[in-house]
This record gives structure tokens, C-alpha cells and sequence, in this order.
């Protein structure tokens, strides 16, 4: 939220100036106005009019009196000012504590276009008018009042300059993104289209399920995968994704503390009795309350027991089949879905770790390929040989035998399922598995 | 959800020092060397390794040979400065440009790199830096493009003095101050706590004994009781070793401060120049603002009132750059320049450490002079309660519990709330490293701060060390605190064998290859990290289950220190809510029916009967009408259905968890009394006991784990009371860090 705007200049008499300043009265004050400034102007003129080797250079901001000014000075020198030169200065008021990154494009095209117009027709030094009065004035008036109430301004200047300006968030760049994180839609993208949109991110939305892996979603939707990666990456640094795991009922899930949060809130379980509830399309069968009830929707209670119940070294497949009576109840897939989202779920998820890689380098490893290759060819005699390029499969397979790369990854980019990969492991030797 | 802590970033690209004396503001020194340029061959040189001189020095010169083209002083700019007044000739030459003026282009390869900084030159930027008179004491912050400069000035009184008159006369301030004059003068400030630098009194809260500050005096005091206010201040690890100092004491001593000279220091103001990222702007200049610019400012201003430290200092690099610059103009370069001023001037040489330790998010220990030692850090997080998802900041290794006890700097000073008594502490280097450290230096806790870490743990609790071994329990607390507020130990509940640990979600795979070579150093001829890793991988159960035999406990209780250590492993600790089973809350309401038709029969008496036959419920319950009570029955589905009258009659009752049992009302309170009442009928009145004792943990925050710490009972005997409490449907348990 802008405090104010001012225009400071370098008065060949006075020394530096705040020429017009909105509102008035908030920068420097005459004795008998009724209100206080909300800065000192004097000690911090000769930051904002500072020495010519500082204008022209960038952003200057300071903080004074709980207050941050951010100022871009322009210094334009020219034998047709008096003194050679002319330094102005528009500056931006904001609190001290306030987010400030998105005011910053604003100050640098206010400055940047008054320099432009100055230099063409003296805009700003022939401006002859009182101080808080005239064009100048104005305009920081409506670009205050614009900015503050709409984030945006359109302000025409003259005959053939406008002054567009806009406020843009600032976000932190998106995390990387894997194969094998399963985008799910936090809004309705379809409604958000429209016929300018990328044309990968078009083919790409409609199977943003919840269940496709970024993988899955680039050869459901036939784009490559490296521009489907950078869709999905926009979707989330607008926030308009989550990442969540792929599901398998082979994965493992254990509640985190935030667990308690979801035991003590009825509302949340109110909410996930309506999103588990097998046969509702999304959880709009909310209204319905009773009669859902009769037709075996789980209590708040019970579904936090169930969440509790899931523990670490536990897959869902084995919990599902300790309580299949709760299991056929219910959607199982959204029930862990849900936790996660709300973040009191989280994945353990494996990763292999070859201790021969660690034991010593090369050779080592190469006398376990060799090994492993022996054994690789006896198991695919005995399998009867279905599967191509093993060997090559192989190969690739050592360098995610460090620990780093969990199994969903391995199997996103190889291509194969959980169980053949464990198999793979087998025929490797001396693999450990850690889950975390 | 809690925000996630994000990982150290100090952002700090230099640190210049700015002083005013009569005239001009001038930036005496920045280190490092060439802001914003690589740095590193100085870095190197300042290790005092010969060897390395040669080559980094030869490298550094052509380097500014290279860019000496770009820039030479502007006519006017030339002009300004020589103009300025030079009435106190030492101290008051302009930089170490002055000399060079005259000299012109010769000297141009020195001098450009003083006058030269981030592409503005000095004085102008000298000028932007130089603070208005309002700004005393304050946060001075100036934005220049992405970097910010940012600091805490302080200026001379009025009359040109630093020292308060009325407290002591300039003549006394003579060089030889002694250490008991020194205690006098702080004790008097004590009084007036407004302009003195007095960190014993709470003023200096935010200065104290992290900023470690430690005058001789102090160290010679005989006091090795630790009352409080000796921990706190010399509460510092790391205390100046006064002994091999005094040399130069005495060397520094003698030098008379030249009284004129000096009085003409108006301002200092060390500015810390950073770069942060825009999105964390905020937090980290607050970072560095609390942590680092405003205690050593405080530090410096306390030495400066005390000694004339910052004058004298200031002096002594001037004097430095101008003889440089006159004697060997050709030769000149700033690897040697540097390395003379560091060496000879302790304020440089505690700049550089400083900026050094910072910039790689380490502890700086500085001593600025013979009698004051400091450290400085931006603190960093122990522990995360939450697990990180895909989209927030990483940390990984960073140990992932809720049972996070870290101290902050309130803790420390010894004001806060203390370390739990139940927790104990986790060393993160070895025993002989840190005691040979704290031996190094000579402090009032170095003793009790090695007999305590001669008998410290990671099994038993500060409680239970200060039962065997006779040491109080608050200054066991205080020295752990100490102690992990300068990462050298970490805040753990005990390790227990027969408590559960899993491998931490959290815990850095990256890291594997390199831990687990460490790990075979250190445990040979037993199963390898990835194996360790992989056994507590699976279905949590106790660590008991993963040591072979009575002989290895020890070993493997090393084990899992060091994993916990390296934030591999972390505990998963039980929590439990209380279950209202369905029964219960038909018998309350079915009671509550009785007590309402009996008090319509004989409403003169209903206070007492309904007393009586609640049995054990507590006298709160009998100021709600039964009727009320029963009308609010919390039904899991009320949400659905709250407009439902009230009578359910077929099965109107689920079973609920109860959030906080603690401060249950009326209702809950009831149930509570009646399940403590099944339980007595079902498991005999020590199980009820048990239960009345236990119920205050079963809110789903307070781990399981720590019940027979608290209570002094037997782990068996919990877990066997916990099991038929699960048993009889009147407790959930859940599992997490």
C-alpha cells in the first residue's frame, strides 16, 4: 500500500525541493497545516537530490522515520538548464515493513518516462505551475488512488504518451520438478483458459488429474516431456498446482504432526468424509447429510482412527486388507490423497542404495556390472528372455543406486513397474533399501 | 501451517568502515579487499601462510592493474577533496587518497580500489552512508539498486566527547584505564543505562553474553560460584586468552592517545553491505541487523567510550594506507596493503574475521581489543517440526522433530524459559574438541562448564545428571543452553533403547556416500551406515530390536547419537487423544436424564443429589442444566445436521476424541469422570489412578514417551496401562516425530 508519491527537484535557489507531493502535506509541511508529515525532509534531501555520479544508476531506496522511499533520481545535464543541469526525483513512500519488490518496476518507468519527456520538451522544467497543483501533481494523484485500489493504471499524459503501470506479485521460482510429481489442479483451469494460451499447456490441462505423473501426463497428452515439464512448472509458480506423489497401494504413508490439527478440527473431517465417500463425484454431495450418512459415510472420529492407523513399514495394500470392511467403504486413493494435500499424510518413499558404489570407484562397480550381468543373462535363459535391452536398462540403472533417487522416480524413468524393479535389485546384489 | 524456516543465506557481500571526524565522512576500510569481485586468493593470504603470499599478491596486482584504466577522479571531485580541512593532520588525511593526488596516475593502481567501491567512488558513497544526527543509535538502511547498506551509527555527545561528564572526567579516561576503574565506571552506568555501553544490566538484553563481551576485569575476578550474572556476562565459549595477549597489550597500551587528535571523531558507523534476495529482503536484513551490525555497534561504542577504541583504531589504518601508499607507491599493491593493515590494526582484523565467518554462516569470534572478545552468528534453526513438502525451501539434514527445545538468545541471558528438565543434550563434535576449545580460553564457566560436560549424557536427562553428579539443575540448563546456542550441542529428549527411531524423511541422501565412509572410520567391524539405515527403515518398533547383544548396547547407543547427530534418524514419538466411546456418552446422558426428572421432582434438593451421583465429577458440571448438556452433545455429524432437534433416540452416539482434556468443559469433563470411573470398575483403582494422572498428556501433544520421565514410573508399566486403555476403546494412539 503506497503511503504517498512526491516529485522532488534541485531548485537552483532553494536547493533540493519536494515540489508536489500527494497527499498534501505528507512529506513537507507548512507551519499551519493541520497535519504531520509523515518524513523529515530536510536531513534526507541530499539522499533523494544526491551527488550526479548517483543518478541515472538505479534504484535508491531508504528508510526514514518508519518509512521506506523508494527513488530512482535523474540527473540530466544540458547547457540549456540553469547551473548546466536539471535533477529530479520521483519518489514512492511505503511503511518500513511492507513487501516492496513490486513497487520497484513502478518507480524505475515513472523516473524513466519523465526523463524521456523532459528531454524531449522540457516537460517537467517548463512546467510552470504551483507546488500540489497542475499536471504533474495530478498525475501522482490518480497513479496513488489507481495503484492502491486497483494495482493497475492507465493515465494519459499528453497527445502521444500514456502511462501504463501495474503491480505484479512477486513469487519464489518454482521447486524442480520431476517425472514422477503428480500435478494436481487447486483451481479450475479450464475457466482460466483461453485461446492465448501455450499450446502444450492446452493439451496438457485436461489430464491434470491428481493421478498422472507429469510422465504419464506428457505421453497421455503426446507433447514432448521437456515442454510439458516447463507447463506444469508455470501452473505451479502461479500456485494454480500442488505436487503431490503417485499413487500405488503399494506406497507407504504415515501421518505427520499436523495430524493433531486434522483430530481437532471438525470441520477438516467434515470435509474429508465428503471427498472419501465412494460414489460422490468431488465431495458435492455435501447437503445431502443425512441420507449420506445412512448410506455409510464414516465419522469424523473413525476416519481420524483410520489416519492414525497408518504407520511407517506399512503399505497401504497390507492396512487396506487389515480393515477391509472400512476400506470398501470409502475412495482409498483420495483418503491418502487428502492427507497429503492437507500435508498430516506424508510418502515414504524408497531409495536403493548400491554399497558397492560407495565401497571404491570403478572398479569395484565394474566387477559388480560384470557380476551382474552374468547374472542378469542366466535369470533372462531362465525367464525365457521376454524383455529387450537389458543390459542397457542395466547400466542405467546404476546411477540411481545412490541413494538420492527414491523408487517412483526410478520407475517413472525407466519405465517399469515397482515389482521389476525390486526384481532388478535382486539380480544387482548388494543393494539396500532405505526408506524415509 | 507454521512457515518454514528457510535456509542460513548472510547475503553479505562487504563490510566497510565509515568514519567522520571534523571534515569529510570518509570510508577508512571495507573488506573485502575488491566488494563484490572474487576474493578468495585474499582469503587465503589472511591465513598467514608465506608460501601462498607470493602468488596471490602477483595475481591481485594484475588484477587491478587491469581495471586501473577505469576509473580516474573526476577534476571537480579532486578538487573537493583536497580542499577539505586537514587541522588534525594524522588522523585526518582524506583516506588513503590524499597522497596520491599529487602523484596522479602513479599511484592510481592503490588507490583506486579504496576509491572505487561497487562502481561508486568512495567519498560519494561516503556522503550517501553518512547518517543524519537523528539517526543515532539507529537502523540506518540505504538501497542502491540490489544492495543494501546497512547499519548503526553512533555519534559523538555534542561536545565532542563519548563519555557521559558527569559520570567520569575526560582526563581519567588516560590510556592506562585500569581493569578496576573499568568495573567502576560500569557499575556506575548501571544507574543510567541511556548512553553507556554496560552489558551486565538488562539494557544490554539484546547485547549480553551472546555478543560474549568479556572484560579483563572480569576474567580476573575469583568468583567461580555461577551466580547469574556471571554467566551471563561471560557467557562465551570462546573468551579471549588474555595471557598471550598482554604482549601486545602492553605494546598498545603505551601508546598515548593523542587526547586533540582523537576528540575529533564524531561519527563511526560500520556498514554492512548485502545483497539479499528480494523475496527475503525483510528477514534478512532483520537477520543481520539483530544478530550481527547492531551487537557489534554496541560493542564498539561500549570499547570507543572506554578506551578511545575506534579513534585510536581508525588512526592506526590511516596512518597505514598513507605510509603505504608514500613509501613504495610501485610496488604497491592491496594484498600487502591488506595484509599490513590486518595485522596491525585489531578493529580490520575483526572486520575480515567477520566477514569471513558470516559470509560462510559460522560463528565469528572477534576481539576487537586486549579486553573485549565477542561472537557474533546469525542463529539457524536445530530443528523443523514440519516436514518440508515439494514446494517449500529444503533443508535437508536438518533434524525433524516437535520436540524442539532451542534456546533463544532470552534463554541464553538466562531470562527466558529454560531448556525442559527432561531433555538432555546431543554434543555435535567430539568431547576432547570442544573441551580443548573451552580449556583454551580462560572464562569463569570454563570450569564448571567442563565438569559438567565430563558427566553430560545423550541418555540421561539434565534432571537425572544433576541428581548423580550434584551440579544444580538451573545451571545445568544455563550451560546447555550456552551450549547449544553455539552449536555445539543440541537439545534432545534422552535416548532411550527402547524408544522408536526411524530413518528422518528429512535426513540428506545426498550426504550418504561421504557419511558413510565417516561412519566406517568411526564404527568399524559393524554393518555399514546404509545397512544401519536400512534395519530402521521398516515397521517402527523399539531400537532395542537392532542391537545383537548386551554387549554391543553401548556401541549402538553411539550409533544412534551419531545418527541423530548427522540428522539421519529421529524418534518417533506417540502421541494419544482420548476416546469417548459410545457407551460412556449413553450412560452420561442417560445420568444426566435421571438427574433432570429427579430435580423436576424435588427441585428444592437437586444441588446435592446431582453432586452426589455424578459421582466423581467435579463441582463445575453442577452449575449446567442436564437438559443443556445434553442438547450440546458434540455428534461428529452436528455439522451436517445442526438444525436437527435434539432427542436421537436410535443411535444418536459415535465414539469422538476428545481435543483437549485438559481444559475439557462441562461435558467433556463428564465424560472424562465417567470413563475414569468404567476404568475402576474394569481395571482396579490403580489403572483409575493411572488414568487420572495420565489424562493430561492424551491431548495429542505431549508424546507418550515422556510420561515416565515425568511421572518417575516404569516404561513397562506405561505401556502396559496404555495398552488396555487402547484395549477398552477410551485411547487412540498415533506415531510421529
Amino acid at each position: 500500500m503506497l503511503k504517498a508519491i512526491f516529485f522532488a527537484t534541485f531548485d537552483v535557489t532553494e536547493g533540493p525541493k519536494v515540489l508536489h507531493q500527494v497527499p498534501t502535506s505528507s512529506i513537507t509541511a507548512s507551519p499551519s497545516s493541520p497535519s504531520i508529515p509523515l518524513l523529515h525532509f530536510p536531513p534526507i534531501s541530499s539522499l533523494l537530490i544526491p551527488h550526479p555520479t548517483l543518478c541515472n544508476s538505479g534504484l535508491l531506496t531508504l528508510t526514514h522515520s518508519h518509512h521506506r522511499i523508494l527513488s530512482y533520481p535523474q540527473h540530466i545535464a544540458s547547457p540549456s538548464y540553469p547551473r548546466n543541469a536539471y535533477t529530479f526525483n520521483f519518489c514512492l513512500v511505503l511503511a518500513e515493513d511492507a513487501a516492496f519488490s513490486s513497487y520497484v518496476p513502478v518507480v524505475r518507468k515513472l523516473n524513466a518516462l519523465f526523463r524521456t519527456l523532459e528531454e524531449q520538451s522540457q516537460f517537467l522544467s517548463c512546467d510552470g505551475s504551483a507546488p500540489d497543483s497542475g499536471k504533474i501533481y495530478a498525475l501522482c494523484e490518480i497513479l496513488l488512488e489507481d495503484l492502491n485500489n486497483y494495482s493497475e493504471a492507465m493515465i494519459p499524459i499528453d497527445a502521444s504518451n500514456t502511462l501504463n503501470i501495474k503491480l505484479f506479485p512477486t513469487y519464489p521460482p518454482p521447486p524442480p520438478l520431476y517425472a514422477h510429481h503428480v500435478p494436481l489442479a487447486t483451481v479450475r483451469l479450464e475457466d482460466l483458459v483461453d485461446e492465448n494460451w501455450d499450446l502444450t499447456m492446452l493439451r496438457v490441462l485436461p489430464w491434470i488429474d491428481g493421478v498422472n505423473s507429469v510422465k504419464q501426463i506428457a505421453l497421455l497428452a503426446d507433447a514432448d516431456f521437456k515442454l510439458v515439464r516447463k507447463a506444469i512448472s508455470h501452473l505451479l509458480y502461479y500456485g494454480c498446482v500442488l505436487l503431490l506423489d503417485i499413487f500405488s497401494f503399494g506406497a507407504i504413508y504415515a501421518p505427520t504432526p499436523e495430524v493433531a490439527a486434522f483430530v481437532e478440527s471438525k470441520e477438516m473431517q467434515a470435509e474429508c468424509g465428503r471427498y472419501v465417500a465412494l460414489g460422490e463425484g468431488d465431495g458435492l454431495g455435501a447437503e445431502k447429510g443425512e441420507e449420506q450418512e445412512e448410506k455409510g459415510t464414516l465419522s469424523g472420529t473413525h476416519l481420524a482412527e483410520l489416519y492414525l492407523s497408518l504407520r511407517q513399514g506399512h503399505s497401504v495394500k497390507s492396512w487396506c486388507m487389515e480393515r477391509a470392511d472400512v476400506a470398501a467403504r470409502i475412495d482409498v486413493r483420495r483418503f491418502i490423497t487428502f492427507g497429503v494435500i492437507k500435508g498430516f499424510l506424508y510418502r515414504v518413499h524408497k531409495y536403493a542404495l548400491a554399497t558397492s558404489i560407495h565401497k571404491s570407484g570403478s572398479k569395484r562397480l565394474a566387477k559388480a556390472n560384470f557380476h551382474r550381468l552374468k547374472q542378469r543373462e542366466e535369470q533372462q535363459t531362465k525367464e525365457k528372455e521376454n524383455k529387450t535391452g537389458g543390459e542397457v536398462e542395466n547400466v542405467d540403472l546404476g546411477k540411481y543406486l545412490d541413494g538420492t533417487h527414491c523408487f517412483d522416480e526410478m520407475c517413472t524413468d525407466l519405465m517399469v513397474s515397482e515389482k521389476e524393479l525390486t526384481a532388478r535389485f535382486k539380480a544387482w546384489g548388494d543393494v539396500q533399501i532405505i526408506c524415509r | 501451517m507454521a512457515s518454514y524456516p528457510l535456509p542460513p543465506n548472510p547475503c553479505l557481500v562487504a563490510i566497510l568502515l565509515l568514519v567522520k571526524t571534523t571534515s569529510e565522512p570518509r570510508i577508512i576500510f571495507h573488506y573485502p579487499p575488491k566488494p563484490g569481485e572474487d576474493n578468495s586468493h585474499f582469503r587465503d593470504m589472511f591465513k598467514e601462510n608465506p608460501a601462498d603470499d607470493d602468488s596471490s599478491s602477483s595475481s591481485s596486482d594484475d588484477e587491478s592493474q587491469d581495471s586501473s584504466a577505469e576509473i580516474l577522479k573526476p577534476v571537480e571531485q579532486k578538487e573537493e577533496e583536497s580542499n577539505t580541512g586537514r587541522n588534525t593532520p594524522e588522523v585526518d588525511e582524506s583516506g588513503s587518497a590524499s597522497p596520491e593526488k599529487s602523484n596522479g596516475l602513479k599511484g592510481a593502481k592503490a588507490k583506486l580500489q579504496w576509491n572505487d567501491l561497487f562502481g561508486y567512488q568512495s567519498s560519494v558513497l561516503a556522503k550517501v552512508l553518512l547518517p543524519a544526527a537523528s539517526g543515532h543509535k539507529k537502523r540506518f538502511e540505504v538501497g542502491l539498486n540490489d544492495k543494501v547498506f546497512l547499519g548503526r551509527p553512533v555519534f559523538a555527545r555534542p561536545d565532542g566527547t563519548w563519555r557521559k561528564p558527569k559520570k567520569l572526567r575526560r582526563s581519567s579516561s588516560k590510556s592506562n584505564v585500569t581493569a578496576e576503574k573499568v568495573r567502576r565506571i560500569r557499575e556506575q552506568d548501571k544507574g543510567a543505562k541511556v548512553e553507556k555501553f554496560d552489558y551486565a544490566n538488562k539494557d544490554s538484553g539484546t547485547s549480553g553474553p551472546d555478543t560474549g563481551m568479556e572484560s579483563q576485569s572480569d576474567s580476573h575476578r575469583d568468583k567461580k560460584t555461577l551466580n547469574k550474572e556471571d554467566e551471563i556476562e561471560n557467557g562465551e565459549p570462546v573468551e579471549q586468552t588474555h595471557d598471550t595477549k598482554s604482549n601486545r597489550s602492553s605494546k598498545l597500551d603505551m601508546l598515548p592517545p593523542k587526547k586533540e587528535k582523537h576528540k575529533s571523531l564524531a561519527i563511526f558507523h560500520v556498514v554492512f553491505v548485502l545483497r539479499p534476495p528480494p523475496l527475503e529482503y525483510h528477514l534478512r536484513v532483520k537477520e543481520m541487523y539483530d544478530n550481527v551490525t547492531k551487537k557489534l555497534s554496541k560493542a564498539m561504542k561500549w570499547e570507543q567510550t572506554r578506551s578511545d577504541y575506534v579513534a585510536r583504531e581508525a588512526a592506526v589504518i590511516t596512518s597505514l594506507t598513507k605510509h603505504m601508499d608514500k613509501s613504495n607507491s610501485e610496488k604497491q599493491n592491496l594484498a600487502t596493503l591488506y595484509h599490513d593493515i590486518i595485522s596491525r590494526s585489531s578493529l580490520a582484523k575483526a572486520i575480515s574475521t567477520l566477514y569471513n565467518s558470516i559470509t560462510a554462516s559460522r560463528i565469528a569470534h572477534i576481539d576487537l581489543s586486549l579486553t573485549l572478545s565477542l561472537s557474533l552468528q546469525i542463529p539457524f534453526p536445530t530443528s523443523i517440526p514440519i516436514l518440508p513438502n515439494a514446494l517449500a525451501p529444503q533443508l535437508p539434514g536438518l533434524w525433524l522433530t516437535t520436540a524442539n527445545s532451542m534456546p533463544t538468545d532470552d534463554d541464553v541471558r538466562g531470562n527466558g524459559p529454560q531448556l525442559g528438565a527432561h531433555f538432555t543434550l546431543l554434543l555435535l563434535s567430539d568431547l576432547h574438541s570442544i573441551l580443548a576449545d573451552i580449556n583454551a580460553t580462560a572464562s569463569p564457566i570454563t570450569r564448571p562448564l567442563t565438569h559438567y560436560l565430563r558427566v553430560t549424557t545423550s541418555t540421561k536427562s539434565f534432571l537425572q545428571i544433576s541428581q548423580s553428579s550434584g551440579i544444580p539443575l538451573t545451571d545445568i540448563q544455563f550451560l546447555a543452553s550456552h551450549l547449544v546456542y553455539w552449536r555445539r550441542a543440541r537439545a534432545i529428549p534422552p535416548l532411550h533403547q527402547r524408544d522408536v527411531y526411524v530413518v528422518s524423511p528429512n535426513a540428506d541422501m545426498r550426504n550418504l556416500a561421504t557419511a558413510s565412509q565417516n561412519f566406517a572410520k568411526i564404527f568399524p567391524a559393524l554393518p555399514p551406515l546404509p545397512k544401519i539405515l536400512n534395519m530402521l527403515s521398516f515397521t517402527p518398533r523399539p531400537y532395542s530390536t537392532l542391537i545383537p547383544s548386551k554387549d554391543h548396547k553401548s556401541t549402538y547407543m553411539d550409533i544412534l547419537a551419531w545418527l541423530m547427530r548427522g540428522g539421519w534418524v529421529t524418534q518417533l514419538r506417540t502421541f494419544a487423544w482420548v476416546r469417548v466411546p459410545a457407551h460412556i456418552k449413553e450412560a452420561v446422558a442417560k445420568e444426566a436424564a435421571m438427574n433432570a426428572a429427579s430435580r423436576q421432582k424435588k427441585s428444592s434438593e437437586t444441588e446435592t443429589t446431582d453432586g452426589t451421583d455424578t459421582s466423581s465429577t467435579s463441582s463445575t458440571n453442577l452449575s449446567v442444566p442436564p437438559s443443556h448438556s445434553s442438547s450440546n452433545s458434540p455428534s461428529p455429524t452436528s455439522s451436517t445436521h445442526t438444525t436437527l432437534p435434539v432427542p436421537q433416540p436410535p443411535k444418536p452416539y459415535s465414539p469422538s476424541l476428545m481435543p483437549n482434556p485438559r481444559l475439557a468443559s462441562a461435558l467433556p469433563s463428564r465424560y472424562l469422570s465417567a470413563i475414569s470411573t468404567h476404568i475402576l470398575n474394569t481395571q482396579g483403582p490403580d489403572a483409575q489412578s493411572a488414568w487420572d494422572k495420565c489424562v493430561v498428556y492424551f491431548d495429542g501433544h505431549h508424546a507418550i514417551e515422556t510420561i515416565p520421565v515425568r511421572e518417575g514410573w516404569k516404561r513397562k508399566r506405561v505401556a502396559e496401562l496404555m495398552g488396555g486403555w487402547e484395549g477398552a476403546g477410551v485411547l487412540v494412539r498415533g506415531r510421529h516425530w
